[in-house]
């Protein structure tokens, strides 16, 4: 019951320190481009991390769900293994900790590539509570 | 009578002038005509040529005959490699490309992974939530 509790202070420990939050691909929205004023160069360069990045992003969000999934199955399995369900739980905190890990450094790999007023720009165009803007929003 | 000039060596040596008493009489002409005979004979004369020789020939005809199909192979043979090649190449690449293009959007894989991202807890202990709730 103790790592379960840790497990969940973790969790949302972890979520509440991300940065940013709830990211969403803002690169890929032509408003966004516009509004930004993002050079040639600049989306070349952002495309690419994107793309450098992608497949690592595919592999973790496999993991966490695999790692969700394991973990549903001890919960479920009777009688309860608890060696076993402890290890599912430190495999699931390991994805979500590398999912936290890769989206971070992505995010400062584009943040680079944006000047100050462009960031800005981006912070004030960030969507609240997570969801991503509505595209026909401005 | 008087010698034979050039002119009339060379029609006598052609066939153009038949042998007068003079020639037979004067061994200078004489000596002439038999020189300029034996000249013309080893001039025309065919080449000795030898039945190796002409076997050998033979032998060499025939190889370069038989030589032309595998010519013809050895082109093909290139032709046939470099299509091997390529498609090997095709098929060695094609799948690598198929993989690589993106199953999912951006949009949709950064949706999942915010949503993965931002939910507090594992799906497994939403329901004891109930309990610290109570």
């Amino acid at each position: 019951m103790l790592r379960i509790i840790v497990l969940l202070l973790l969790t949302g420990a972890t979520v509440n320190a991300q940065m940013p939050k709830g990211i969403y691909a803002w690169w890929g929205r032509p408003e966004l481009r516009r509004d930004l004023n993002l050079s040639f160069e600049q989306q070349r360069q952002i495309q690419a991390t994107v793309r450098q990045y992608r497949p690592r992003l595919l592999d973790i969000r496999a993991e966490v769900e695999r790692a969700e999934t394991d973990l549903q199955a001890e919960f479920d399995h009777s009688p309860v293994d608890q060696a076993k369900a402890n290890q599912a739980i430190d495999r699931l905190i390991a994805a979500r900790s590398g999912l936290t890990r890769t989206l971070s450094e992505l995010s400062l790999k584009l943040r680079v590539v944006l000047t100050d007023q462009q960031w800005q720009e981006l912070q004030r165009r960030r969507p609240r509570g997570g969801a991503p803007p509505d595209p026909e929003a401005r | 009578m008087k010698h034979w000039t050039e002119i009339d060596f060379q029609n006598w040596l052609y066939g153009l002038k038949e042998r007068d008493p003079h020639v037979d009489q004067c061994a200078e002409c004489s000596a002439e005509c038999e020189r300029l005979q034996a000249q013309r004979r080893r001039v025309t004369a065919e080449p000795e040529v030898s039945p190796e020789f002409l076997a050998a020939q033979r032998r060499a005809i025939y190889n370069r005959l038989d030589e032309s199909p595998r010519g013809g192979w050895h082109a093909w043979r290139w032709v046939l490699s470099t299509a091997m090649l390529l498609a090997i190449v095709v098929g060695l690449t094609l799948p690598r490309w198929y993989h690589s293009s993106p199953a999912i959007s951006d949009e949709q894989l950064f949706s999942d992974l915010s949503a993965m991202e931002q939910s507090a807890e594992p799906k497994a202990i939403a329901p004891m939530h109930n309990l610290f709730e109570q």
